[in-house]
């Protein structure tokens, strides 16, 4: 059993793959008509073949009550990992991404947490080797 | 009788001049809860989270979680942790704003100072009235 795609609910899809392509620098993988919505996925480009990140439209009134409610505790809807936090929020703080959280030390890994602009919270993630 | 009705107008005087100096809610001496004040320092779970937001206000409810968990090796629940927040929050020691989507934890240092003004320097100086 593998896990090939994982997912976060957006606001509006169109925006949201602006924002992970644009800002994230994730790359569309697929992008297929489902009804009035799309089957819209991006990945990694670090990783080829790697998981894809399904950019589902959170219409359902249930998703919104779930998002509004982890939005108002902090909590972030996924997380990804990069090798250099420090650089990674500079850039993203230049493009304009506002962080709740920045980077400070967390267990074995550098962590910070921002606004996706797609209704989330996402966490960054460094991990920190041991000396 | 006469000179204890004079000492009541008196103190009723600096309290009241007290009273003026600042902008306060809470009144020299009149409402501040020292019993919960105390009560809520006691434990040390609740004072960890006083430093933690003493070195790091406004976080976010995550974020707070979080770092008890990692950095403070706390094993404490989502409940346990609400519980604590609550009791903070009824000795008036923490104040929960909203800032854009997320509710942010700060630190209201106000009973703390009181405490410093009124009952210390009361105690700690042999012969001056407790408040």
């Amino acid at each position: 059993m593998k896990i090939l795609v994982t997912s976060v609910f957006v606001d509006d899809q169109q925006h949201a793959l602006a924002f992970y392509t644009g800002v994230l620098r994730f790359v569309k993988r697929k992008d297929i008509p489902v009804g009035p919505f799309r089957w819209l996925t991006v990945a990694s480009p670090e990783l080829p073949d790697g998981v894809e990140l399904l950019l589902e439209p959170s219409e359902n009134p249930a998703t919104q009550a779930f998002k509004r409610a982890l939005r108002e505790q902090g909590i972030p809807a996924a997380a990804f990992f990069v090798d250099d936090i420090a650089g990674e929020v500079a850039r993203m703080k230049q493009q304009g991404v506002r962080f709740t959280m920045d980077p400070a030390p967390m267990g074995s890994t550098l962590m910070a947490v921002f606004d996706d602009s797609c209704g989330n919270l996402i966490q960054l993630n460094q991990i920190v080797k041991a000396a | 009788m006469a000179l204890i009705v004079l000492a009541l107008i008196v103190l009723a005087a600096i309290v009241s001049a007290n009273s003026l100096k600042r902008n306060q809610k809470v009144t020299y001496n009149a409402s501040m809860d020292v019993d919960l004040l105390f009560k809520a320092l006691a434990d040390p779970t609740r004072r960890a989270l006083v430093e933690e937001l003493a070195t790091r206000d406004g976080q976010t409810l995550f974020e707070l979680y979080t770092r008890m968990i990692m950095r403070r090796n706390s094993t404490m629940t989502r409940q346990g942790f609400s519980k604590h927040l609550a009791l903070l929050e009824r000795a008036g020691l923490l104040r929960i704003e909203w800032g854009g989507r997320e509710k942010r934890h700060f630190l209201d240092r106000t009973p703390l100072e009181q405490l410093q003004r009124s009952w210390l320097p009361a105690v700690l100086v042999t012969g001056n009235p407790a408040t």
